[in-house]
């Protein structure tokens, strides 16, 4: 599923947090979105997830305008992975995972074969088919980023939209993660922090700034020193290999990265 | 293909129209391990049992004999009737009184239910959010102040009450979100506020005869039930749960939240609005017919979910029958621990309700 | 429903002498009895809104207060009655030895499901407010099921015709009872004695000095006074022997007022009811005397400070067989205290 945002803009009343963004992502594609603390990442994921109404601009799925979608016809389109949704209740490992097949289910039926199918492929590709009844309050932070995933992937989404997916995880399983991401052939749109990680899996980086785009392109031609210390305000000394993986290291704050070995 | 032989494919959109292979590995049990039509079977002959036992309780004995005639009656079998008055006192009184209690506790406890999921807020309730309070407020409004009459109006008031109150409450939440003890604090403002009101109206109106009737009412008292009340609260209860239960799989998604529940194609807004409406006219429905019983709303789902866990589409029902229940026997202890007095029975579910509450705050790591 | 069997007896024995009764045979057994007259036709008898009628007399009575209880009994009727309720303190010494042969169905206020199980034929009231749903059940729900409730004429002065005093319908009632319970007789002597009693009081106007104030004092309920309004027995006592009672102008039985109000109106005489009977704390005259006298504004009062007190039975205030009793008292108290030329 391809997605083409056009001008949008959204805010609160009396500010404007995502301002003018026209974007393309092709189907298929894995997408970094990238940017410092409050540049409006979240908030744009939540407009083309469809949960907030833009104030201007147009979101279109495969050409199409969500626009008078209801929620139950964009969910069978695209998935949305918060940042840490937490719950108070004793559900199950293998219930938050059946969430995603809430946008097929008929509100009289219980999940079907075909539902059962899906949640155990789900939590087998997030490593959770031991963790399956483990109640919610009892996983770790990491285990629960899983469930969210795998609760997206039940889905069975043409597009996965996630914020931040990788806090919590540890290392092994943020690689595990992005790696899913990099190999499907679902459309992915997914905010980061860790530019490193964002560079190495990611088809296409966008870095967002004040609400709006400032970059966009492959790894190599967004990431560059001087954007970094202009959006992320930090010295980086960024590296290529010959494979063309992206190595960024940062200098400690007062520290020029020029200057080898300590400085007073 | 994975490791442990799961077909992963299947999570791709264009596996959506694939059909099942046919040799699927049987579902996991439910947690307890017993099948969950089981249990609600099991649930359902246990309310059937207690309304037919809680019917023989009372200051006055009631035999399983008198019982049989007086149905036998009603059936048209050849059975010689009880004397008229002790007919009456099965028939018009005690078995009214035990169904409607059974009526307003699965009534009761649907709403707790709801209303924990919508406000993502284990302790939720009727009572303790102010909703009772508010439809309290209503009907009081109506009986003193002879707005309208007959039993429709008094709903009428308890259920613009009800709303109004919920209504303040939503308002006062807005800015600062649904955290447990903000709504619980919240909520007794509220509460306090309406029950401010109702006092008020209780003094304009200067009757002491009304007064006192009210007094009694408002803490909850099944000695008026009737017939009346029973049909009424029959057709708002049947109706109510078949509003509520297609809404089981959405109060799930719920869960996560709002962004999340909208995310999985819940239409929240909606959802929230017909399930909030419902739950106060249930409540006002209860508050009518026999005032302000607290506590059921928030410990039976909590009793419930310990047994079949949190999912709505096994919650719902279950709840509703243990809120019946649970009402039908505090309302058989109500008639005779202190025989030949009655107590209302909301002083008995308070009695019962407050040190299991304090249970769920310790449990909660609140208190 | 486990009627014991002495009460199931009893209620065969009841439907037999019904069975007699009605068709006649048993109209001349026993001319001493009251029920033994059984004329031929229904006796009719309105009582507040409803046409209560009796082709046989009543067999087995449930009271709902006090004070039909004691009328009953003052008119000796205590064989007639299957159960009695709602006691407000002890009942007078006369009654006492034909009161506990009855069975008390509930010390407090009667159930629906209890009035039921007694299986009454008559149900005797002194006020409509204990015919609700909550409580005995509405009084359309008891004459639905054949059984007809009676409510005091007092409390109901709106179903009489007008200019009647509370004392005129008090003793309706006695008539009332008599034409129900064939026992007019009884009935007639019941009234000729109160009535006696009133207009003896009513002779004391005319040589009353004055116009004294009085304030009745019924009881002090969490440290507020309740006391006489218009309308009530009261009221009526003082209106009779030429006083004025200070809290005419309160359209209520016994209105709760400040200890300020009563000093504001400060009265020449003050009737303090005696519950001691009752048991609660500050409920014996000693005691609310003793309380107005460290009170502040109180003990400020004239007749506090120059101790004009009547000490009357607190459940005489209220409208019964013993209110009589009261007015006397109220009466002797007016002379002592020397307004009575």
């Amino acid at each position: 599923m391809n997605i083409e945002v056009d001008h949008l803009e959204w805010g609160i009343p009396g500010k404007t947090i995502v301002r003018d963004v026209t974007l393309r992502i092709r189907s298929g594609e894995t997408v970094g979105l990238i940017g410092p603390n409050g540049s409006g990442k979240s908030s744009l994921l939540r407009c083309i997830a469809g949960l907030r109404k833009p104030t201007s601009g147009v979101i279109r799925y495969d050409g199409q305008d969500i626009q008078g979608w209801n929620s139950r016809q964009i969910a069978q389109q695209a998935a949305f992975v918060e940042q840490s949704a937490d719950s108070d209740s004793d559900l199950r490992v293998a219930d938050v995972v059946a969430l995603g097949r809430t946008p097929f289910r008929s509100p009289w039926k219980a999940l079907d074969r075909t539902d059962q199918i899906v949640i155990d492929a789900a939590l087998e590709r997030l490593e959770l088919t031991e963790l399956r009844s483990r109640e919610w309050k009892t996983l770790s932070g990491g285990e629960r980023q899983r469930a969210h995933i795998a609760r997206a992937l039940a889905q069975q989404p043409w597009c996965i939209l996630l914020d931040e997916p990788t806090n919590h995880l540890d290392i092994k399983h943020q690689l595990a993660l992005m790696d899913l991401l990099a190999t499907t052939d679902q459309t992915i749109l997914v905010a980061l922090h860790d530019l490193s990680l964002a560079a190495r899996y990611c088809d296409r980086l966008v870095l967002m700034s004040g609400g709006t785009v400032i970059a966009d392109g492959t790894p190599g031609e967004v990431l560059t020193a001087e954007r970094l210390r202009n959006v992320f305000d930090v010295e980086a000394h960024i590296t290529s290999d010959p494979l063309g993986n992206l190595t960024i290291s940062y200098s400690r704050p007062g520290v020029t990265i020029a200057t080898p070995g300590p400085t007073g | 293909m994975s490791a442990s032989g799961v077909d992963l494919s299947v999570l791709h959109p264009t596996a959506r129209d694939r059909t099942p292979p046919a040799d699927l590995p049987p579902a996991p049990p439910d947690r307890s391990g017993t099948p969950v039509p089981v249990l609600l079977l099991a649930e359902l002959v246990l309310l059937i049992a207690s309304v037919a036992a809680s019917v023989l309780i009372g200051t006055s004995e009631v035999g399983v004999a008198d019982l049989g005639r007086v149905l036998g009656t009603r059936l048209g079998l050849p059975v010689e009737p009880l004397p008229g008055l002790l007919d009456s006192l099965i028939w018009d009184l005690r078995v009214p009184r035990v169904l409607l209690a059974a009526l307003v506790g699965a009534s009761l406890a649907l709403c707790g239910a709801v209303l924990q999921a919508v406000t993502r807020n284990g302790l939720a309730d009727p009572y303790l959010l102010g909703i009772s309070s508010g439809a309290s407020t209503g009907a009081v409004a109506v009986v003193v102040l002879g707005l309208g009459a007959g039993s429709f109006s008094v709903t009428g008031g308890a259920f613009a009450g009800a709303l109004l109150s919920f209504g303040l409450l939503m308002l006062l939440l807005r800015r600062s979100g649904l955290g447990s003890m903000r709504i619980v604090l919240t909520g007794v403002i509220v509460a306090e506020l309406f029950a401010a009101i109702t006092a008020l109206v209780m003094i304009a109106s200067g009757d002491a005869d009304t007064t006192r009737a009210i007094l009694h009412w408002l803490l909850g008292s099944m000695a008026s039930a009737r017939w009346d009340a029973v049909i009424a609260s029959v057709v708002v209860t049947v109706a109510g749960l078949c509003v509520i239960w297609p809404y089981a799989t959405a109060l799930d998604g719920f869960s996560f939240g709002t962004d999340t529940a909208s995310s999985l194609g819940i239409d929240v807004r909606t959802t929230r609005i017909v399930l909030l409406g419902v739950t106060a006219l249930l409540t006002a429905v209860a508050v009518a017919s026999v005032g302000a019983v607290g506590f059921v709303g928030l410990i039976v789902p909590h009793g419930v979910r310990f047994l079949v866990g949190p999912l709505h589409r096994v919650l719902l029902p279950f709840s509703a029958l243990a809120g019946a229940i649970f009402l039908v026997w505090t309302d058989a202890l109500a008639r005779v621990t202190f025989a030949p007095q009655e107590v209302p029975v909301g002083v008995f579910t308070a009695l019962l309700g407050v040190p299991l509450f304090l249970l769920i705050l310790r449990k909660r790591g609140e208190l | 429903m486990r009627i014991s069997p002495k009460s199931r007896s009893a209620a065969v024995f009841a439907g037999l002498v019904l069975l007699l009764e009605t068709t006649g045979c048993g109209g001349s057994a026993d001319s001493a009895s009251p029920s033994s007259a059984a004329p031929a036709a229904a006796v009719k008898v309105g009582s507040c809104g409803q046409e209560l009628s009796f082709t046989s007399t009543p067999q087995r009575v449930v009271t709902l207060d006090q004070s039909s209880t004691e009328t009953l009994l003052a008119l000796g009727l205590q064989d007639r009655m299957v159960g009695t309720s709602n006691l407000k303190t002890k009942v007078a010494p006369q009654y006492k030895t034909a009161y506990d042969k009855i069975p008390v169905l509930n010390p407090k206020i009667l159930t629906a499901e209890q009035l039921r199980a007694a299986t009454p034929d008559l149900v005797v009231s002194s006020f409509t407010a204990l015919y609700t749903k909550d409580r005995v059940g509405t009084r359309d729900e008891l004459s639905q099921l054949g059984l007809p409730s009676y409510v005091s004429a007092v409390d109901c002065p709106e179903a009489g015709e007008s200019g009647l005093t509370p004392f005129d319908l008090l003793l309706r009632d006695y008539e009332h009872m008599g034409r129900i319970f064939r026992a007019e007789d009884r009935a007639a002597k019941l009234i000729a004695d109160q009535r006696q009693a009133i207009d003896q009081a009513a002779k004391v106007r005319s040589s009353v000095t004055g116009e004294p104030t009085v304030v009745w004092l019924y009881s002090v309920y969490a440290g507020l006074p309740y006391v006489a309004g218009n309308g009530g027995m009261p009221s009526a006592m003082s209106k009779l022997v030429g006083v004025r009672n200070a809290f005419d102008d309160v359209n209520e039985d016994w209105p709760e007022v400040s200890w300020e109000e009563i000093a504001k109106r400060d009265p020449d005489i003050l009737v303090i009811g005696d519950l001691s009977e009752r048991g609660a704390p500050g409920d014996s005259a000693a005691e609310k005397l003793d309380m107005m006298r460290k009170e502040p504004t109180m003990s400020k009062l004239t007749a506090v400070k120059e101790n004009r007190i009547v000490q009357v039975p607190g459940i005489e205030m209220d409208p019964s067989v013993r209110t009589v009793h009261t007015l006397g008292l109220f009466v002797e108290g007016l002379r002592k205290l020397g307004h009575v030329r």
